[in-house]
């Protein structure tokens, strides 16, 4: 292994989680995800020569895996609803990093029965602590759109989850 | 931040991805067509060899501009010499017209009789 394929493995060792947990979280199927997540990392390697920075491959990654996930969700005709009860079980044969418990497996499942839109702009927001107008250049959308899919997902995931949530804070 | 929103920060941290997963995207990856990836800018990153058609390209469109330009000059100096050849030749015609009229007024030969002498030679 040559010295440019060490450097190309230590950029995806250095954002494989990143790309993941997005593909994961907007499709909701663990496969699906592994899969996306590649491509990008394929595509990533061939558009390689017209990223000028670390902060530009990030960028350029995340939006990639948006619209990659997206286009899954398209093709295979993904309905979140279906996937949200088998998504806990893959979740959990996944290795993690974090913390593990229902709370958040639930709280995961119900985030998958949100519009696209509105599921997009809540991983980008909470998963990857992005503020609005920087998830609007990354999705080319205006700033108003974004808050609305975010007020939007919000006010879904509060109605759908106010009692476990309520659960939670209690433990 | 509401509770909901700090709830959902804390759950929806990022995953690892599986095992292998490197493994399986440098496994991927077109060997032939693998970049040299480096902290160089994009343009010392690019080969002479995949610069070259643009090289070519560039030289011959401005040997054709070139051309074009040298043909546009030599034309306007041709131009130009044919003008002046033609005035030099007006002038001479003129000077000649005018020895020859003051020739024949000075032999006594009238111009209408002239122009009839003509017409009937």
């Amino acid at each position: 292994m040559d010295q440019d394929d060490l450097e190309f493995r230590r950029l995806i060792n250095q954002h494989e989680s990143m790309v993941f947990s997005i593909a994961l979280r907007l499709l909701g199927d663990h496969g699906l995800a592994e899969e996306v997540a590649q491509d990008c990392f394929v595509e990533l390697h061939k558009s390689l020569p017209r990223l000028e920075s670390a902060e530009h491959i990030r960028f350029w990654l995340r939006r990639v895996a948006v619209h990659r996930a997206t286009d899954a969700m398209r093709r295979r005709a993904v309905r979140p609803e279906s996937h949200a009860e088998s998504w806990g079980e893959e979740h959990d044969r996944a290795p993690e990093t974090g913390r593990h418990h229902g709370m958040e497996l639930r709280v995961e499942s119900v985030l998958m029965s949100l519009p696209p839109a509105s599921r997009i702009a809540i991983v980008l927001r909470y998963q990857e602590e992005m503020r609005p107008d920087d998830i609007a250049v990354l999705l080319g959308q205006p700033v108003a759109t974004v808050k609305s899919n975010l007020q939007r997902g919000l006010g879904l995931l509060r109605r759908k989850a106010d009692v476990m949530l309520k659960e939670f804070v209690r433990e | 931040m509401s509770e909901l929103e700090q709830e959902l920060e804390c759950d929806l941290r990022r995953v690892a991805a599986p095992d292998g997963f490197a493994d399986a995207v440098m496994a991927r990856l077109p060997s032939r067509t693998r970049h040299k990836w480096s902290a160089r800018p994009w343009f010392a990153r690019r080969s002479i060899f995949r610069l070259w058609p643009a090289f070519a390209t560039g030289m011959l469109l401005a040997a054709l501009v070139g051309g074009y330009l040298v043909h546009q000059r030599q034309q306007r100096e041709l131009a130009a010499l044919t003008e002046a050849r033609f005035e030099v030749a007006m002038r001479i015609a003129s000077r000649t017209l005018n020895r020859v009229d003051e020739e024949v007024s000075r032999a006594g030969v009238k111009p209408a009789l002239r122009s009839q002498d003509s017409s009937t030679n």
